[in-house]
């Protein structure tokens, strides 16, 4: 395997069973995460885009062994995460690391910051005592709050600072890889943007490796190198950021991008799609029932995810 | 004192809450106006007032709480301040009626679609039931609801997100409203949704000659669909202007450190502009001009840090409220 791959995902399922009746019998299965592959170079940032139900978080969370997964294979450093049993996970739970994105749910009320950030310093035995102390002060300097916070509660922030106090508290543990699940939707605009220089500078000093997951693509093609988009539980295409958005193959990421209200006064009519994203994928091309250019073959035969240009893959017959 | 075009002319609109820890100023000699068929954007962050203003607009500040402490809201030729509970129950809904960012919550799961937009039209018009009945089912095929007769006796949970609100929008329509408050209509949609929400309320306006108040965060949004905007920061309007006219020369150094803060699509920029520092809140707003802890210019500047600048006309229907803006009277 390639050595300066950090993780890589091998034909990824999460299903979950549909159970009906008295006894619970399963009926079917909620394909969330349905046969994804994809790799993240050290140091890099794979975004992973979306609309809600694509299954983005879902596969995140596999990733991170929070979801048991119901087949492939997850490399991290060159090594299969999946069969590993409770008592090993902790040795991985270091190096992998998620900023979550509601600020307000995801940070203890009754614990004070210096609390929050100590807990996985304590579980995984990194520092204690005078040691421990120091380092909550200078992570909170890292991510642009002062040491004078350490004794504060999180209700005396705001939410783009809570924000902070969650990404100081997922680079405690000094990990490899931080998961990032939409950590700026829930801020405001002049926050956003905060926020997002923040996890760059981060990613440098620390040499971080991220999996960026959003539904907002112009703050994707600000922070990713490598670009990916879900659907229905299948990425439909993967590119880098740059060549994604000059040249989208896949008539669903043409739709994603003509839909973004640009901030330039001048009206366009967006494109005339009137479905929905359904609840069960078709039998063939997840996309089929909404693509403008899908026939009866895309909707009986599944698309493979083939490279139409170096490094470009896109899942259509047509492209 | 309205002149034939507007419908909804606000004059100095300030909305206060009491609360244990002080009086919260909410929203502070706001004033806009919106004529006929227009759109005009409230845009802003959390805590700027937006929502606050809109729900003063349709007298739904809780009391107490919050109370309208001054100020007019004229619609049309009447100032709806001074309405009783019953004439306002002749105007909300009716001839102003909103629609909530929630589209999740703000129906009732308990009822079905149908029952919940038949009782809209039951409350305003003399109609029966079975009249009002077929208005709704027309009203849900006007929202491009498809097989709109099916939907009517379905219950709200099997609909997507996209779906209820479009069902809000058919209830807040059902009346022919002359002016409907949109409170972030798509915040809680995905962009594609978005698109197709935004498109039949701009449909619907032309369609209705509507008047439209947008409430959003989203400068995408604002550049758009709106025709005139007005910035909201820390319960004032900072700038206000038209659409055109804010994208192009941005006045205020609000509006200016806000668009500059977008990530723009196709550039590949290294870094972001940001604005410095943390939105106020209401409770404890700074001094003097309310962004200058966060302002370029403001933060050294005495008088910035000690009187707070009004708005006013700094060229032909441009409005700002800062003591640097170019044309503004000191």
């Amino acid at each position: 395997m390639n050595n300066n791959i950090l993780l890589k995902v091998e034909n990824l399922k999460t299903w979950f069973p549909i159970k009906k009746g008295l006894l619970r019998k399963i009926i079917g299965h909620v394909k969330a995460v349905d046969d994804i592959s994809f790799q993240i170079p050290h140091g890099s940032t794979f975004g992973l885009v979306g609309e809600s139900g694509s299954g983005k978080t879902t596969a995140a969370r596999t990733i991170a062994r929070l979801i048991h997964a119901t087949g492939g294979k997850v490399y991290f450093n060159g090594e299969n995460i999946l069969p590993l049993h409770q008592s090993e996970l902790r040795r991985i739970r270091k190096d992998i690391s998620i900023v979550f994105q509601d600020p307000y749910s995801s940070l203890n009320p009754r614990m004070t910051v210096g609390s929050i950030i100590a807990e996985p310093l304590r579980i995984h035995k990194i520092a204690k005592g005078s040691e421990l102390i120091d380092r909550i002060a200078t992570l909170l300097q890292k991510v642009g709050l002062s040491a004078a916070h350490i004794n504060r509660y999180p209700h005396e922030f705001s939410g783009g600072q809570r924000q902070r106090i969650g990404i100081a508290r997922a680079l405690a543990v000094e990990p490899k890889l931080v998961i990032c699940d939409e950590p700026v939707s829930a801020l405001d605009v002049s926050i956003q943007s905060q926020i997002l220089n923040l996890l760059k500078d981060l990613q440098e000093q620390f040499r971080l490796t991220y999996l960026f997951i959003a539904h907002d693509l112009s703050v994707v093609e600000f922070i990713s190198d490598i670009v990916a988009v879900m659907y229905l539980g299948k990425i439909v295409e993967i590119a880098p950021a740059v060549e994604l958005y000059e040249k989208p193959l896949h008539p669903y990421t043409k739709l994603l991008l003509s839909a973004i209200p640009l901030p330039v006064p001048e009206r366009k009519k967006s494109t005339a799609f009137v479905s929905e994203i359904g609840q069960e994928a078709p039998a063939g091309c997840p996309f089929s029932g909404r693509c403008p250019i899908a026939d009866g073959f895309c909707c009986r035969e599944i698309p493979p995810l083939e490279e139409k240009a170096p490094g470009h893959f896109a899942a259509c017959f047509k492209t | 004192m309205t002149e034939n075009g507007k419908i909804l002319s606000i004059q100095n609109l300030s909305t206060f809450f009491d609360t244990e820890l002080g009086v919260a100023k909410a929203v502070q000699d706001v004033s806009f106006e919106i004529e006929k068929g227009k759109t005009l954007a409230l845009v802003g962050e959390s805590g700027c007032g937006k929502s606050v203003t809109a729900l003063s607009i349709m007298r739904l500040i809780p009391t107490p709480p919050g109370r309208i402490e001054s100020g007019k809201i004229f619609y049309r030729e009447h100032n709806i301040l001074e309405f009783s509970e019953k004439q306002m129950r002749g105007i909300r809904g009716n001839k102003i009626a909103m629609i909530f960012q929630e589209p999740m919550t703000s129906l009732n799961p308990v009822y079905t679609i149908g029952d919940q937009i038949v009782e809209a039209i039951t409350l305003h018009q003399k109609k029966t039931y079975e009249q009002a009945w077929s208005m709704a089912q027309e009203m849900l095929d006007k929202v491009r609801i498809p097989d709109p007769a099916r939907r009517m006796s379905e219950y709200p949970h099997l609909l997507s997100g996209g779906m209820r609100q479009r069902v809000m929008i058919a209830m807040a329509i059902s009346c022919k409203p002359s002016l409907l408050i949109a409170d972030e209509p798509t915040t809680a949609l995905d962009v594609t949704i978005q698109a197709q929400i935004l498109d039949l309320l701009d449909e619907l306006q032309q369609s209705e000659n509507m008047s439209i108040l947008l409430i959003t965060h989203d400068l995408g949004v604002v550049a758009q669909r709106a025709d005139d905007v007005a910035v909201m920061y820390a319960s004032k309007i900072a700038e206000k202007c038209s659409c055109k006219e804010l994208f192009k020369n941005p006045l205020h150094p609000y509006t200016q450190g806000l668009l500059h803060s977008l990530p723009q699509l196709g550039t590949r920029q290294k870094r972001l502009n940001t604005i410095a520092g943390n939105v106020p809140e209401p409770l404890n707003f700074p001094s003097g001009c309310k962004f200058h802890t966060r302002c370029p210019i403001g933060c050294n500047d005495k008088r910035c840090q000690t009187a707070e600048p009004e708005l006013k006309e700094v060229s032909k229907d441009h409005f700002a409220a800062c003591w640097y803006a170019p044309g503004y009277e000191k």
